[in-house]
């Protein structure tokens, strides 16, 4: 089936493996099931390094009678969109599907490319939850711009130093007050578990490992 | 006197220019920290038609520290005992820095709405709702007419 140059989805997959790289991957589930899954984020055109604020992974799996019966979407480990703005972009792709599907035109190339269109246009950072300030992508100093990268929120880099101190100083705080009931190792344990959240959607965040989970943007680094 | 942080100035210009409907928070002229609150009993609550009064207090450290808010009015809520004060998880460990004034205030007025008899502050009231809740619910009404009406 998939060497059949006359197949709409076979012709349709040779674009969209020409088109992108390892963010797409479509593998065969059974002997007619194709299915695509696709990392999206923004499109920004030819401009590189570009800081990303709104991503998703998009699932599609086909009927058989594609593309006369439309494709089915859904999106999973969304980060910078709320909820009301999956659920739109869940209900743009089903119905730019079912339309072309009436036509009998393929349909999944388009709808890659609307997904990465969206998030072009949702791509801008959060206000710094520390000072309710804007973020400035190319500050820097105090000012530059820190992400982390589970939820892709942004802070100010002076800005998440001071909630930093601050959540470990009440982890230490929180240690100390069990340290005499609980022991040392248990104490510290507990303690723990109270101090790691993005301030944005409190994502568990683990300090020890901020490094890893940070994105600077630094040419140095 | 220590000057006042900008996330605090740019919070209550915000307070005042786009107020939240129902919700009024002005600082006191002697301290700029220090909040008066007033907040309309919700429709379809108990405390409808009520105005209550609570202060608000910026502590030093925030916005990493959460502010303390207390009921003025008297209130008859599983979730506010008799001094005023109030049972909210987010004004303790689920308090974070992307919260504002105007995010309390809200979170304060949906709880007037939706008790939670199941994490009680007074526990009478708490255990009313859950054995006669019209019984309680009337006892907040007229608790508000009592206490919240001019």
């Amino acid at each position: 089936m998939m060497s059949d140059d006359t197949n709409p989805l076979c012709a349709e997959l040779e674009i969209l493996r020409a088109s992108y790289g390892p963010e797409l991957e479509i593998s065969a589930a059974g002997a007619d099931v194709t299915q695509i899954r696709f990392q999206a984020t923004p499109n920004v055109g030819l401009r590189s390094e570009e800081w990303c604020f709104a991503a998703t992974e998009l699932f599609i799996t086909f009927p058989a009678s594609y593309p006369t019966s439309p494709a089915q979407f859904s999106l999973s480990k969304s980060r910078g969109l709320e909820s009301a703005q999956i659920r739109e972009l869940e209900e743009l792709l089903q119905s730019d599907a079912k339309e072309r599907s009436i036509y009998g035109e393929v349909h999944v190339f388009s709808a890659l490319q609307r997904v990465e269109e969206f998030l072009a246009d949702r791509n801008s950072p959060n206000p710094c939850p520390v000072c309710i300030e804007e973020v400035e992508i190319d500050g820097s100093g105090e000012e530059a711009p820190l992400q982390l990268r589970p939820c892709l929120h942004v802070m100010h880099m002076a800005c998440y130093r001071g909630y930093r101190s601050h959540i470990e100083e009440r982890r230490r705080e929180k240690e100390a007050s069990l340290v005499h009931r609980e022991g040392p190792s248990k104490a510290a344990r507990l303690a723990k578990i109270h101090w790691a959240l993005c301030p944005v959607c409190r994502i568990d965040f683990d300090f020890e490992n901020a490094d890893e989970l940070l994105i600077t943007h630094d040419k140095e680094r | 006197m220590v000057s006042l942080p900008k996330r605090i100035l740019k919070e209550t210009d915000r307070l005042q220019s786009e107020p939240v409907p129902g919700i009024s928070a002005v600082p006191s002229d002697s301290n700029a920290r220090l909040f008066s609150v007033a907040i309309a009993g919700p429709e379809e609550s108990p405390y409808a038609t009520g105005r209550f009064k609570l202060e608000l207090f910026l502590p030093e450290d925030y916005p990493m520290a959460p502010p303390k808010v207390r009921f003025l009015t008297r209130i008859y809520h599983p979730n506010i005992d008799r001094l005023g004060r109030i049972c909210l998880d987010i004004l303790k460990d689920k308090w974070s820095p992307a919260l504002q004034i105007r995010t309390v205030l809200l979170s304060i007025q949906a709880l007037l709405s939706a008790p939670n008899p199941d994490d009680p502050l007074n526990n009478e009231a708490a255990d009313l709702w859950k054995s006669q809740e019209a019984v309680a619910m009337q006892t907040a009404r007229d608790w508000t007419k009592q206490h919240a009406m001019e």
